[in-house]
């Protein structure tokens, strides 16, 4: 899975590089986030601009990020969602749990 | 919709690996994109085709017991006249599908697991589970407009 991590002010962005966030490659997802939460960053922000399809298992690692960082009292923000990711969130009512945004730039304003 | 038009009947088969996810999405845009039917309805149907074989395949590769190159997982895809019917076929150990309870999606926001088959019955119009001593069928219809 291509990802790409930038870390600054004890913050990171997590680019997620690839068309679908599925069962196939979402675990390589998580262990990136559980790394950063073990090296004692609470706060990410999940780049999902270039994601076209996302499947239950990828909802589930966001889910898992999510109750991380809150269990960290830190935050887990989502930015660039396209359309066909963005009703998978309606669908499941996830866009109640998720600070959403619509780039990584007014994400980032968002701290 | 020309429904005498869209008459599809396709039949895939994958060894039970998520690795072949990405090539089944792929056949799902080609398989809509030949429909006719409006732009929209195609966006909505390529959409909803994907998710549900996504989940279902998935399913039969955790759940299923089909999680390995021997175990095959086979997939038909039919459009007759306006009803779509997609069928799972894996010859795993198999789950009870009737045993998970029905909930709404969302009233366990938290939960990590266990939205694939919710987001199936919210998106089809019928969904059946057979079992039987050759493996496990899951069969689901949703009418076209």
């Amino acid at each position: 899975m291509k990802l790409n991590t930038d870390i600054s002010e004890n913050r990171a962005l997590i680019s997620v590089m690839e068309e679908r966030l599925d069962a196939h490659n979402s675990d390589e997802l998580k262990s990136e986030m559980n790394s950063l939460f073990e090296a004692g960053i609470k706060d990410i922000i999940i780049n999902l601009k270039d994601v076209r399809f996302i499947d239950s298992s990828g909802l589930g690692v966001l889910v898992s990020g999510y109750k991380n960082s809150s269990a960290r009292q830190g935050s887990l923000k989502l930015s660039g969602l396209q359309t066909q990711v963005k009703s998978m969130f309606e669908l499941t009512r996830l866009y109640r749990v998720f600070d959403i945004y619509s780039t990584t730039d007014e994400a980032l304003l968002s701290y | 919709m020309d429904f005498m038009r869209n008459n599809v009947n396709f039949l895939i088969i994958i060894p039970g690996q998520t690795q072949y996810l990405n090539l089944i999405g792929k056949l799902c845009v080609n398989i809509v994109k030949g429909l006719y039917l409006e732009k929209t309805a195609k966006e909505s149907l390529t959409q909803n085709i994907n998710t549900v074989l996504t989940e279902s395949i998935v399913n039969s590769i955790k759940h299923g017991g089909a999680h390995s190159l021997n175990n095959k997982i086979r997939i038909t895809i039919k459009i007759n006249k306006n009803v779509l019917t997609i069928s799972v076929f894996d010859n795993g150990q198999g789950f009870d599908l009737y045993k998970i309870p029905k909930k709404t999606l969302g009233s366990d926001l938290l939960k990590e697991r266990g939205r694939g088959i919710h987001i199936i019955r919210t998106l089809m119009d019928s969904v059946v589970y057979r079992k039987s001593v050759k493996g496990n069928l899951l069969e689901m219809k949703i009418t076209i407009i």
